[in-house]
């Protein structure tokens, strides 16, 4: 669904951020897109939408290149960027102008989403707070039917209600023609929706595997003292003493401390990247 | 629902299920949510559901009716019971044995706290 | 040429439609006050023109340039805001997400500042010259003269469709202070206009002297008499070279600014 080959991108005067990168998001996942500060989320999310064209290698999106930017290519998408800029007027106009450009744009939709987030369309977009005005464009988000959907951190400033609110409307909205990549920080937010997790650092890609084959490949577990040197892959002080990341060696399938795996991926990236080397 | 940290949540929800039909919130023979709906209620993806799902079934406690949807298989009760009680001797006991000889707290001891316990459940 | 086919095919007019709604939706309060001012500032130095100006041709010229000029002004600030959305973050990344062709865009562009603007703000000139006459007697009556210094249609019709796409254009070439960029550049874009008429007209007539005296340039910009414009001067605007130059340019400004919203990043 989106592919992207051999990207290689950097802004000007800058360090390049991706080289020969690739990967590929299928449809009927919810992909979460983890990495540090200045890893270059956004700038992939806004490759994927088009907005940004790579240096060399490519992006194709539902089969047409992010080079044609055109209708075929954007009528299935949707981003919502961390910032973003509302027109003043209220929120029924909003979607009565925006609404033509999305084929599959459903008003019922939208307006159940708004409900939903306790929001009135008779309001005025440039009054509402931060996280109001987010609600009003993951509804549209939601609402556009796209296949490809491109969420850059949307659990930011909204509220703890919000954010159950969001939990649901994302599981009711993923179907397995649709494509989620979310970008987050706040891990708890939305880990239970996650099908697959990306983790992406300056240049490299630290991690690309579905949440079950990483419930396969590792556990998480507690220590009442600090484990020795070899006993984990990483560890890490926890409320209770410490957190250990160890190889699975069951058969079952625990559940992933995304928190901790994060950390752990970033501070031990030879051993990560050795026990998730792709294997024929 | 409040996920615990140990286990994978589609088998946390697998042993939730157990627990409804233990006490027959979902008895034999009733249409059980689609995944979609289960999915919005307990908040996570609908693809980890669909897993559960696909637990349960090969557990036999749902049956697929085809075209119609899954329903709770006959003999689910047992079934369930028998799953969970596999589940709490092989994982929680041997942690509270742990704590039990830990703790030195005799057979006699626990025996008591448990009964008052029960009698305050029935109380409830 | 691939990419530019597979727009056409796609090509819908309902979204250029939308596209027009969606920027008139978006600016209706400065196009509403702009228009309020147009009349207002029009109004205001007509009935001082007609106070304490003298009764005469010269006159006329004045306040006929006056009307076509702040027409022209108004029309070409907009133009440059045209595509503003699509540089001013943080918007400007919903806007360049907007599922439509850039042909369609560069198409709304060209029907709203070639085609509306030009004569919603004739209009609201006509009306408020209208509006002036109640207070002068009858014989101040004339009609309304988008010609007053004798340019002829061709160039008239020229200036006002070739300069928007100039400053669409430049909207979205120059990231900082676009607008004077933009009307620095639109001299050299009329200078160049000129150059190449003047240099066909003298590649077809080397001992046309028209150019070699200033004295034809002098008599354009301060009239005499009743001749306002110099022959000399009036046949360069009415050539058909002039004409074809201009056309030429536009298309190359169209062509410009196609591959410049294709390319537009939000960088």
């Amino acid at each position: 669904m989106v592919e992207i080959n051999d990207l290689s991108f950097g802004y000007a005067r800058k360090e390049n951020l991706y080289e020969q990168f690739s990967i590929h998001f299928k449809s009927g996942q919810i992909y979460g897109l983890l990495g540090q500060n200045g890893s270059g989320k956004s700038t992939l999310m806004k490759i994927i939408a088009g907005l940004i064209y790579p240096d060399s290698g490519n992006c194709v999106v539902n089969g047409i290149n992010s080079k044609e930017r055109n209708y075929n290519y954007l009528r299935n998408l949707y981003i919502i960027p961390e910032e973003f800029d509302l027109p003043d007027m209220t929120i029924a106009s909003y979607v009565r102008i925006y609404a033509p450009f999305y084929e599959a744009f459903s008003a019922d939709q939208f307006e159940t989403c708004l409900k939903e987030f306790e929001i009135s369309p008779e309001e005025k977009l440039q009054k509402l707070s931060y996280g109001n005005k987010k609600k009003v464009l993951l509804s549209f988000g939601l609402a556009t039917n796209v296949r490809v959907l491109l969420l850059d951190e949307p659990t930011n400033g909204l509220d703890i209600p919000s954010k159950k609110t969001l939990r649901k409307l994302i599981a009711a909205a993923a179907t397995p023609e649709r494509c989620f990549i979310i970008s987050t920080h706040q891990v708890h937010d939305l880990e239970n929706l996650l099908d697959h997790l990306v983790v992406i650092s300056k240049n490299k890609l630290l991690l690309n595997e579905s949440i079950s084959t990483i419930a396969q490949k590792i556990c998480f577990v507690p220590f009442s003292s600090r484990p020795a040197e070899n006993e984990t892959l990483y560890y890490e002080k926890s409320f209770t003493g410490h957190i250990g990341i160890v190889p699975n060696n069951s058969n079952e399938e625990g559940k992933i401390n995304l928190e901790v795996l994060f950390n752990g991926i970033v501070a031990q990236q030879a051993k990560f990247s050795q026990l998730f080397k792709p294997n024929k | 629902m409040d996920f615990r940290e140990t286990q994978a949540i589609y088998l946390q929800i697998v042993e939730w299920i157990c627990e409804q039909i233990i006490l027959q919130v979902w008895n034999t023979g009733d249409k059980i949510p689609s995944v979609r709906e289960l999915a919005v209620e307990l908040e996570v993806n609908p693809n980890t559901i669909a897993r559960t799902y696909e637990q349960l079934q090969s557990m036999e406690l749902v049956v697929n009716k085809r075209g119609i949807g899954l329903f709770v298989a006959d003999h689910s009760k047992d079934k369930a019971t028998e799953y969970l009680k596999k589940q709490f001797i092989e994982k929680n006991l041997p942690q509270m044995f742990n704590y039990i000889k830990l703790l030195d707290i005799s057979m006699e001891e626990l025996n008591e706290l448990y009964h008052t316990s029960i009698k305050k459940q029935q109380k409830l | 040429m691939k990419s530019i086919i597979s727009q056409i095919q796609s090509f819908n007019f309902h979204r250029v439609i939308s596209l027009i709604l969606e920027y008139y939706h978006r600016n209706k309060k400065t196009l509403f006050i702009s228009s309020i001012a147009l009349f207002l500032f029009l109004f205001c130095t007509l009935l001082l023109f007609k106070r304490y100006g003298e009764i005469g041709r010269q006159n006329d010229i004045l306040q006929y340039s006056l009307q076509i000029g702040c027409i022209y002004l108004i029309s070409s600030i907009l133009a440059v805001h045209y595509f503003s959305t699509l540089w001013m973050k943080p918007g400007n990344i919903s806007a360049l997400s907007l599922p439509c062709n850039a042909i369609e865009r560069l198409l709304s562009a060209v029907i709203v500042t070639m085609i509306a603007f030009p004569v919603a703000y004739s209009l609201i000139s006509l009306a408020s010259y209208f509006s002036t006459l109640p207070f002068f007697r009858s014989h101040d009556l004339r009609f309304f003269n988008l010609d007053p210094i004798g340019m002829g249609w061709i160039s008239i019709i020229g200036t006002f469709i070739g300069t928007p796409v100039l400053f669409l254009w430049g909207g979205l070439f120059f990231k900082r202070s676009p607008w004077i960029k933009t009307i620095l550049a639109s001299i050299v874009y009329s200078a160049v206009c000129v150059a190449i008429t003047v240099a066909i007209f003298y590649f077809l007539d080397p001992n046309w002297d028209a150019f070699s005296e200033w004295e034809a340039f002098n008599e354009f910009f301060i009239p005499k008499g009743s001749e306002y414009v110099n022959g000399k001067m009036a046949t360069i605007y009415h050539s058909p070279f002039y004409f074809l130059s201009s056309i030429s340019l536009m298309t190359c400004m169209v062509i410009a600014t196609y591959y410049l919203l294709k390319e537009k990043e939000v960088k």
